[in-house]
């Protein structure tokens, strides 16, 4: 019997996120699912689409108008906050993304930190807050549009370099974990203005990857303030870290989060194991191999796999690379219906 | 109004089931207003496709199309400004990847040497060059080299293995290559001698290809490189 679809994309992704039952996992991208060719399609090539919200926006369409994603995102890398506390940006050409120059940093240390006055007006905030209305007005009613407020710890290595804020760190962790405090109030505030414009969820990308610091490192310095961030920021929040978190996964399940975007370099059933239905995941089909250099018959083996172990949405597991092919993008859609007509009997919803 | 939810031409789904899958992404066109510029495949036909609508890209598009038929031997469709056949019936998909960079991103009037294959080798100084045979109907190439140079028999099995890398070659029991079709492929095999003899320098440009625009926490800068 065929699979029917009986929510809206965005019914979906709001319950999932709020661990309510769905009618089919949703393809939820809590980072962007862009690539050259639908720059092309759209006349909305990077950079200029980092930084006019039209072009911004017209761009984030393509990942429900083409790709066939439940949900929009529209920030083209992480560099807009940085941006606008001062930090000197690369802007790049149309196949490469913006990013911080981190070898000059801009701060010392926790007496420099001020937020601008003038932070939501600077034009990189800007360009994301008009571009979140923009998308609002035109698919709000039926997709979910997710917005992306930095975490302090992704922020200090913007705005301290990262070899400068590690070492500080582990010199007078007090002092790292005063400025990540005070870094904190730049999520809150950017959050909540795209809350305003009408973002229906968050990701907070907040990179305590594996590849630096420990499991214990996310408990020592950011899982309460996560939790805090979980009460100040008033939609829901998909918390970001790439790379190997299985040993963090039990404090991010204590985050309170409604979900994790998690990557592949994580098997997909020893996290759900780990998270035991204390925190969504959404993830974590891999870019390097699979979506960039990869066969459609590898990105359907991996969304099966992602569903035979429950992963609660669908996603890549990170900002689809640039050149991406679009026939493996378009692939994970087509997996996750092709599972459900496989496996969903009449009548059911998961949670 | 933004036009976020305006439709597009040609979408993509109706792209890719008119002209197949992807072999090969040129995501900078530097010679036409940096369009990306993508080869698909389907029935044994190559199609030079971009989603770009700027004005003349038509043309632009065609020129890229006559330049992977001279450069590459392929048959040109009739009629059509943007597809091509394989002389075997097979678009080999390794040596596409070169063959694209060179029809996309060098001068528009690029054209490879007549004559002779023959390029000089940085390592050792020889002039490499390759020899073809006919075996039971498949095409059989040698690399060779004029000149002499310490453990010139190792070089030249190196090149060789870098046309099994680039040009998804077959070895023969010989010492030679084929491809995996069988067919005489000459042009392939000028294409890709200047790649297969330098294979660290050609991994090292791929390894910088792929890792543009790909965004982890290496490229963002926040762990050591891999």
């Amino acid at each position: 019997m065929p699979f029917v679809e009986t929510m809206t994309p965005r019914e979906r992704v709001m319950a999932a996120l709020a661990g309510e039952p769905v009618d089919r996992p949703p393809l939820c991208n809590p980072t962007s699912v862009f690539t050259v060719e639908l720059m092309d399609l759209v006349e909305a090539p990077f950079p200029e689409s980092a930084r006019i919200p039209e072009l911004c926006a017209r761009l984030a369409a393509t990942g429900h108008t083409e790709m066939g994603f439940d949900s929009t995102y529209h920030h083209a890398t992480i560099v807009q906050e940085s941006s606008a506390l001062g930090c000197d940006v690369q802007w790049e050409q149309k196949d490469n993304w913006p990013s911080v120059r981190m070898g000059d940093p801009i701060w010392k240390g926790p007496d420099d930190i001020q937020i601008p006055p003038g932070f939501l007006e600077h034009p990189d905030v800007q360009c994301v807050i008009k571009a979140t209305e923009i998308l609002k007005s035109e698919l709000g009613d039926e997709v979910a549009i997710i917005g992306k407020t930095m975490g302090p710890w992704t922020l200090a290595y913007h705005v301290f370099g990262v070899q400068q804020f590690l070492l500080m760190s582990i010199d007078e962790p007090d002092m790292a974990l005063r400025c990540l405090h005070l870094l904190k109030e730049v999520a809150v505030l950017h959050g909540e203005a795209q809350i305003a414009a009408g973002a229906d969820a968050l990701t907070f990308p907040d990179h305590a990857t594996g590849d630096l610091v420990s499991g214990d490192y996310y408990k020592q310095f950011l899982l309460e303030i996560h939790q805090e961030m979980v009460e100040r920021i008033h939609a829901p929040l998909i918390l970001h870290i790439c790379g190997r978190t299985l040993d963090r996964m039990d404090y991010i399940a204590q985050s309170g989060m409604s979900a994790f975007h998690f990557d592949s370099k994580n098997d997909p059933q020893e996290s759900m194991d780990v998270v035991d239905g204390r925190i969504a995941l959404v993830g974590n089909i891999n870019n390097p191999e699979t979506l960039y250099s990869g066969k459609p018959e590898d990105v359907r083996r991996e969304v099966y796999k992602c569903m035979d172990a429950g992963v609660n949405m669908i996603a890549p597991e990170c900002a689809v690379p640039l050149s991406a092919r679009l026939e493996n993008v378009l692939e994970i859609p087509r997996a996750v219906k092709a599972w459900c007509e496989e496996n969903y009997v009449e009548g059911a919803a998961s949670a | 109004m933004s036009g976020a939810t305006t439709g597009s031409i040609s979408g993509v789904i109706e792209v890719l089931e008119r002209y197949g899958r992807c072999l090969e992404l040129v995501p900078l066109d530097p010679n036409f207003n940096d369009i990306s510029v993508g080869l698909y495949e389907k029935d044994g036909v190559a199609t030079v496709w971009t989603f770009s609508r700027i004005e003349g890209v038509e043309v632009r598009i065609r020129k890229i199309r006559d330049q992977l038929v001279a450069l590459g031997g392929f048959d040109a469709v009739a009629d059509a400004h943007n597809q091509m056949r394989a002389p075997c019936g097979i678009i080999h998909p390794r040596p596409t990847k070169f063959l694209m960079m060179q029809a996309v991103e060098k001068d528009p009037n690029f054209s490879l040497p007549d004559g002779e294959v023959a390029v000089k080798d940085l390592r050792t100084g020889m002039m490499l060059g390759v020899d073809s045979k006919e075996v039971d109907g498949r095409v059989a190439y040698y690399v060779k080299a004029d000149g002499e140079a310490p453990n010139k028999a190792n070089r030249l099995r190196a090149v060789t293995s870098g046309f099994v890398r680039y040009g998804e070659m077959d070895k023969t029991e010989d010492g030679g290559v084929s491809f995996t079709c069988g067919y005489r492929h000459d042009e392939l095999v000028r294409l890709i001698l200047p790649y297969a003899r330098n294979v660290t320098r050609v991994e090292d440009m791929l390894e910088a290809d792929s890792l543009r625009g790909q965004m982890t926490t290496g490229t963002l800068g926040f762990s050591p490189p891999t």
